[in-house]
Order: structure tokens, then sequence, then C-alpha cells
């Protein structure tokens, strides 16, 4: 049967759909990539957006800051960004870059101002993703206490409407981080083991990733140094195939974001960083 | 890993109707149901197919 002429509409919804794929995957090069294509096109509004938005989140977490500020600024200048959930996702852009920048006061500050705005406007799962990157910062601050990071995380988890949602496998994984600065090392196996379980039914990659750094961190610590090489083993198979197709340039500034940088994780991300050079 | 049993039951009739139909759109509904089923590798390269079907996109 002859293909009928493409249609703009399936071309959009393709290339959507394609970046949806590759952010699960960790290819976030591929996810930029896709959203500039998005971006390319005759687009409603709103789809240019959240293509710009999906661009500064992606330019985030491959550690190119100036360029997840220049477009967080842009749609925070924007007001047609002020429609009430669109706004929300926008403002928990900024408290991620706040935070990945080490600004963790100002993201903590604009995570409460966003977090009861949402619960004014019964926006739930607005709130419940603020509320998991705020544990997300505090669990990984070095200046942050980690049993105060425990409280809050531990309030935010059982505040969460949908526990085996994404962001509550976060918060999981969160928790773990912080049970282990406090060393406290059986609740961080558990909180960890119940995150890497949804992350493995998500196939949610960088998350993966760093579940497999921080196992083989736990493991080290309490002794168990076979079950500690398995893990590392297995972070840097997960990190070759999340990278396997990014250019140099992304790999290396992904691995050098501060925000990465926790204290548990930093030997093993170096471990790691220098092993993808020698392959 | 994670599959639903019931996007994966989709899955051999839409990649015989993509391969019966040969159009962008049978391509896209079988990429849809393997990212459903968390066949994401299969699901990104059907996504990538199909955007090799687009004559503007092939001409970028």
């Amino acid at each position: 049967m002859a293909d009928r002429p493409w249609e703009a509409g399936l071309r959009l919804r393709n290339l959507q759909s394609q970046a949806s794929v590759e952010l699960r995957r960790g290819n976030f090069p591929a996810v930029r990539e896709t959203n500039t294509a998005i971006l390319k096109g005759k687009l409603p509004a709103l789809t240019a957006r959240q293509a710009r938005l999906a661009l500064a989140n992606v330019a985030r977490m491959l550690g190119h800051y100036p360029e997840a500020n220049r477009l967080t600024n842009e749609l925070l200048a924007d007001p047609d960004s002020r429609s009430g959930g669109f706004w929300q996702q926008v403002q928990t852009a900024r408290v991620s870059l706040l935070a990945a920048e080490g600004k963790t006061e100002a993201a903590v500050a604009v995570s409460r101002e966003v977090a009861e705005a949402a619960q004014k406007e019964g926006r739930q799962t607005n709130r419940d993703d603020v509320e998991a990157r705020v544990c997300g910062i505090l669990a990984v601050d070095p200046a942050a206490d980690a049993r105060a990071a425990i409280r809050r995380c531990e309030a935010v988890l059982a505040g969460q409407t949908d526990k085996s949602s994404q962001s509550a496998a976060e918060v999981r994984l969160s928790l773990a981080e912080a049970y282990f600065r406090a060393r406290q090392l059986p609740a961080a196996e558990a909180s960890h083991r119940l995150a890497q379980t949804s992350f493995a039914a998500k196939q949610s990659i960088n998350n993966l990733f760093y579940g497999r750094l921080l196992e083989a961190a736990i493991y080290e610590a309490t002794g168990r140094v076979a079950d500690a090489g398995v893990s590392r083993t297995a972070a840097t198979t997960v990190f070759r195939q999340m990278v396997a197709a990014w250019p140099p340039k992304d790999q290396r500034s992904y691995l050098a974001r501060p925000a990465a940088a926790s204290e548990a994780l930093d030997w093993a991300k170096r471990l790691v960083a220098v092993r993808s050079k020698t392959r | 890993m994670g599959s639903s049993g019931r996007s994966d039951s989709a899955i051999p009739i839409l990649k015989q109707r993509a391969a019966a139909a040969d159009t962008t759109q049978a391509q896209f509904n079988l990429a849809q149901a393997l990212e459903r089923a968390n066949h994401l590798e299969e699901s990104a390269a059907q996504y990538q197919q199909v955007l090799k079907r687009d004559p503007a996109q092939a001409a970028e």
C-alpha cells in the first residue's frame, strides 16, 4: 500500500514520543536533538514552550548550566508561561537548576513557594514532584544535616499520593543517600532496593546508574567487598549503555556536574569516569 | 522487564500491520506499543524509522 502524504501532526507526535523514550533511556543528547527538531516546526505555542522546557531540563542534566539558565529565564519572562500547571513545571525546572548550581537555599525557598501554590490549586502531582526535588537537594547537600534530610524525605514520601510513581522512587533513592550519610546502613539498603526495583521496571537508566553507585558505596561500607565490586561493574555497564551514543563533550560535562558530586557517590563516579575514558 | 502483558500482546499484531500496510501511521502505532511495553530500544528504532520516511526530515 502506498504511503499517505506525511502529516505535520503525526511528525510532531512522533518527535514528542521519541523524546519521551530517549529521556527514559537516558539519551539526553538525543532528547536535545529531538526537541530542537520540534522547535523547527510550525507549532502551537504550548508545544513550543514545552519543547523549550524539555531543552532546559536536558541542558541541566548534561551540566550545560548557561544554556539551561538562558532557556529557563526565557520561559520565566514569557507571560504566556503563566498558566497554572505549566508555570509550576517551569518553576520546578528552576528549582532543579538552582540546586544543580549549588544554590541550595534559594532552591529550597523557591520550592516551598511552588509546593504551596500547587497545593492551593489542587495540583497534587506538581506538589509531589517539587517536594521530591527538595528531598533530593537536601539528601546530597554536604552542608545539610543528614538526619534533617531523612526527616524531610520521610515526610515527603509519606505525603506522596502515588507510591509507585517515578517521583516516589526518586524520593526513596534520596532517602537511601541520606540514610547512607547518617550511616544508617540497613535503612539505606532497604530504601535503595525499593527505588532500584521501581527504576528497573520503568527503565529509568539515569537513576539506575546512580542507584548502582550508591549500592556499591553501601556494600563497601558494610564490608561486603565482593558485592561492592559487582555493583561497581554493573554501574559501569549501565553508564556505558547510557552514554554509548553521546558526544564525548556531553559525557564529560555530565560527569563534571556539581550536583552529581554527592559525598557518597563521588569516589565511584570518578572510578566510572576513568574507566569510560579508557575503554 | 517491567512489561505489561496487555501491551506485549498487541505487538505481534501491530508488527504484522506495519509490515503489511507499510504506512507511517502503522509504524508510529507500533513504536508507541513498544514504548508502552517498555521495549525502549526497539521503540526508539521505530520512531527513527518513522522520521526517515519524512521527506522534510531527510532533507535536514
